[in-house]
């Protein structure tokens, strides 16, 4: 299960806080670890681990927001929780599209909070699947030949076999034989399934 | 009482004087009169001597008859003399007819015919000297009796010159009577006086509960009364009071509140002169506190203000009567006008002070809705933290994820953390409670630290850099720990403000320091400076640079920090932006 592997972050610059923080995780059975700062956390972060970020908007230096700009220009993308004393709205908005999952309010609910946490972790999960995914797809493709690549780009346009082969200028038959060869090389069952990878490459 | 002497003593030296001036022309005569007087006296008897010696001769036989003649001239003359004219006139008669008996009977041999021309000459000289002598004698007598008029008169006079002098020394005596009468009774006034001038001289400086003080103390004094008291009615209609000066003969007595019914101070309370000259114990037999003061006589006048209303009494009583009223006394009613004023004073400048207190408060509070959402945070943070450890101990101890030693920690964090919410929560309340301002000894640095702990969110938010300068081992002072709060935090939001309008990066400095006899307390920014040309309108009420600024804050830390006998102050830094600093009195350098 991803509960094993996800670690959830926690970005706070009031120590208490973090630590309270900890506690609710772990006694949810997340594995939690604990930043100061938005520089310690940058400084400490693996993107390849699996995990959320739990992170205080309002910080001294680095603040939230500045964490979530430097995450769009190190292309880091993980999902994150935004939680304030004080959110005034310019802020919430502001972290809002900057791509934060939830802005919540000091004190919450943990169940709220246990709750986002969850589904970032499973979006972090999606995604890191997502990505796997992709490359295994990319890796098959990198296998087919040019026309076997022609024939995958005019089948997931969902034409018909009678139709690539008038267009490419070759028989029924040939067109046959590579649409088997591609779906054996991209592993896939049906030509509905190959549409869904080229989509999931494309994401 | 000298006149009538008076008047006799001139009517005596009238006659006086008319009798001498009448008799001044005279007066030879009646000095040759006086010295010819005894010497006739003299001369009568050698007469009378004489013609017995002649007589005896005749007797005899051998008498010479000029002598005869001569003898019986000079008997004339003695005896007109001697016993007045119709005496002389008889003794002539007489003489002649001895002389003719002597002569014609005894002698025998002289013819003697009674009507010879040599006998008729001499019996008529003897008669013209009989006359003469006879007339010269009255002349004398008239002289006499002038004379013995005269003494009459002088005798009077010396009569009225003792009555004077009696009189006179009387009336001394009673002058001296009456002057030493005076003299008592002009100590008596000096004293009065004295004691007058001492209560105008020891009022007229003081103020305040100073001069109500000065004033009881020396209106017994003034009025040798043992007690004085000025009362002060606490509501309306009066049924309660309190002292606010209170000389019990000896010294001032503790302040106390009383309730004014069945007191003689119940007439006064409704605005009356009160004058109980004795027997007040008995009128009053419920009132205590006459009977412990052994109160005897009650004297009071109603203190009223300008507009008539009646704010108290003074009162003078006394353990013996009074001897007057003193309502109608003009010392008593000035010095009671004086207390009115003083009384009227006290409650204006207390109403001053509790508006003053308000709108202290009234600022507070506005600066705390300021403040309110960073005041929010400071109690989410604790909250927070109490959420997130009570939540986790409950999760962990259904799921078991926790060890009892991490739940133990979160429940003594939670506990911790409630207490602290607590703090903050009871800090807001106190800065913004209503209540008179109450000096205690205060650690400035201390209150520094406070103030920082209240403004350490905005200082963060605002990216602001912080440098306390305290000094160490500062004096303690002796000031109202909310009021100071509230000027620091005045003057440090004043700099955010300032700091606010620049660009360049925020500092602020907190510094303390300690002068001779006073704490000074300063606030520095770089922020934008005030121009000179306000500098001294920006402690003016309702001034304002501020576009949401109300203008109250540095008007209300100047009076908090004039209640406090310092001064709030502010100049422009050197090297850009301001600083504003108080001082405050050290612990003790203000009873």
């Amino acid at each position: 299960m991803t509960l094993d592997e996800s670690v959830v972050f926690v970005v706070d610059d009031e120590p208490r806080m973090r630590t309270s923080l900890a506690l609710l995780l772990k006694s949810a059975g997340y594995r939690a670890e604990t930043y100061g700062s938005a520089e310690e956390f940058l400084e400490g972060y693996n993107p390849s681990s699996p995990g959320c970020l739990i992170l205080d908007l309002c910080m001294e230096g680095m603040s939230g927001l500045d964490l979530q700009q430097e995450f769009t220009l190190r292309n880091i993308r993980i999902p994150h929780i935004i939680i304030s004393g004080f959110a005034e709205v310019p802020s919430v908005v502001q972290a809002m599209k900057r791509g934060a999952m939830d802005v919540l309010e000091k004190p919450f609910r943990d169940d709220v909070l246990l709750e986002r946490v969850r589904e970032a972790i499973r979006q972090d999960a999606e995604t890191r699947r997502e990505n796997v995914e992709r490359a295994e797809i990319q890796s098959s493709l990198e296998r087919l030949s040019d026309r076997e690549r022609e024939v995958m780009r005019l089948l997931v346009k969902g034409k018909h076999t009678k139709t690539i082969a008038r267009e490419l200028g070759i028989s029924p038959k040939t067109v046959h034989a590579h649409r088997a060869r591609v779906l054996e090389k991209m592993r896939a069952e049906s030509v509905v399934e190959l549409v869904r990878m080229v989509r999931t490459l494309e994401a | 009482m000298a006149g009538p002497v008076l008047k006799q003593r001139e009517s005596l030296h009238g006659r006086l004087s008319r009798t001498v001036g009448a008799r001044n022309g005279r007066a030879g005569t009646a000095t040759i009169w006086r010295a010819t007087r005894s010497f006739t006296l003299v001369a009568s008897l050698g007469i009378v001597a004489a013609q017995t010696l002649v007589m005896a001769a005749l007797v005899a036989g051998d008498v010479p008859i000029p002598g005869l003649y001569a003898v019986s001239v000079l008997a004339v003359v003695a005896v007109s003399w001697l016993l007045g004219l119709p005496a002389g006139l008889i003794g002539c008669v007489v003489i002649v007819a001895a002389n003719t008996l002597v002569l014609g009977v005894i002698a025998h041999d002289v013819p003697v015919g009674p009507f010879e021309p040599i006998r008729l000459f001499g019996i008529l000289g003897l008669l013209l000297i009989s006359g003469a002598v006879g007339q010269l004698r009255n002349y004398r007598d008239r002289l006499y009796k002038e004379l013995s008029d005269r003494r009459q008169v002088e005798a009077m006079l010396k009569d009225a010159q003792k009555e004077l002098v009696r009189q006179v020394s009387e009336r001394t005596e009673e002058l001296a009577a009456s002057n030493r009468l005076l003299s008592v009774e002009s100590q008596e006034r000096r004293r009065a006086e004295g004691a007058l001038w001492a209560l105008a001289e020891a009022t007229s400086s003081t103020v305040g509960s100073d001069f109500l003080r000065s004033l009881v103390k020396h209106l017994a004094s003034a009025f040798r009364a043992r007690y004085a008291v000025i009362v002060e009615h606490l509501d309306e209609p009066v049924t309660r009071v309190r002292t606010l000066a209170f000389w019990t003969g000896e010294h001032l007595g503790e302040d106390v509140e009383y309730e004014v019914a069945g007191t003689p101070c119940e007439a006064a309370a409704r605005g009356e002169f009160v004058y109980h000259a004795g027997g007040v114990q008995r009128l009053f037999p419920n009132d205590s506190m006459l009977a412990d003061l052994k109160v005897e006589s009650y004297c009071a006048v109603p203190l009223s203000n300008s507009s008539g209303r009646i704010l108290g009494h003074v009162a003078i009583l006394d353990e013996k009567p009074l001897a007057e009223n003193l309502c109608q006394n003009p010392a008593l009613q000035i010095f009671a006008a004086r207390a009115a004023a003083e009384l009227e004073r006290r409650q204006t400048e207390e109403r001053i002070a509790q508006m003053q207190t308000d709108l202290a408060r009234a600022y507070r509070l506005v600066s705390m809705g300021e403040m309110a959402s960073t005041l929010a945070h400071e109690i989410d943070q604790p909250l927070g933290v109490i959420a997130n450890d009570a939540q986790a101990c409950l999760r962990g101890m259904r799921s078991g994820q926790l060890d009892s030693d991490e739940t133990l920690a979160a429940l003594d964090e939670i506990a911790s953390e409630a207490l602290r919410t607590g703090e903050i929560v009871r800090r807001i309340r106190q800065f913004v409670s209503k209540r008179a301002p109450q000096r205690s000894t205060v650690a400035i640095n201390e209150l520094v630290r406070q103030v920082v702990g209240l403004v350490d969110l905005e200082i963060r938010r605002r990216r602001v850099a912080l440098e306390l300068d305290l000094e160490e081992f500062l004096p303690k002072s002796h000031v109202d720990r909310i009021q100071i709060q509230q000027v620091l935090l005045n003057l440090i939001q004043n700099a955010f403000d300032a700091m606010d309008a620049n660009d360049t990066e925020g500092r602020l400095t907190l510094r303390t320091r300690s002068a001779e006899d006073a704490v000074w307390v300063s606030v520095s920014d770089n922020g934008k400076e005030v121009p000179r040309d306000q500098m001294r309108r920006i402690f003016e009420p309702y001034y304002t640079t501020k576009d949401d600024g109300v203008g109250m804050g540095l008007s209300i830390s100047r009076s908090i920090v004039h209640w406090h006998d310092g001064v709030l102050r502010a100049r422009a830094r050197p090297d850009g932006g301001m600083t504003f600093e108080f001082s405050l009195p050290l612990q003790g350098s203000k009873s």
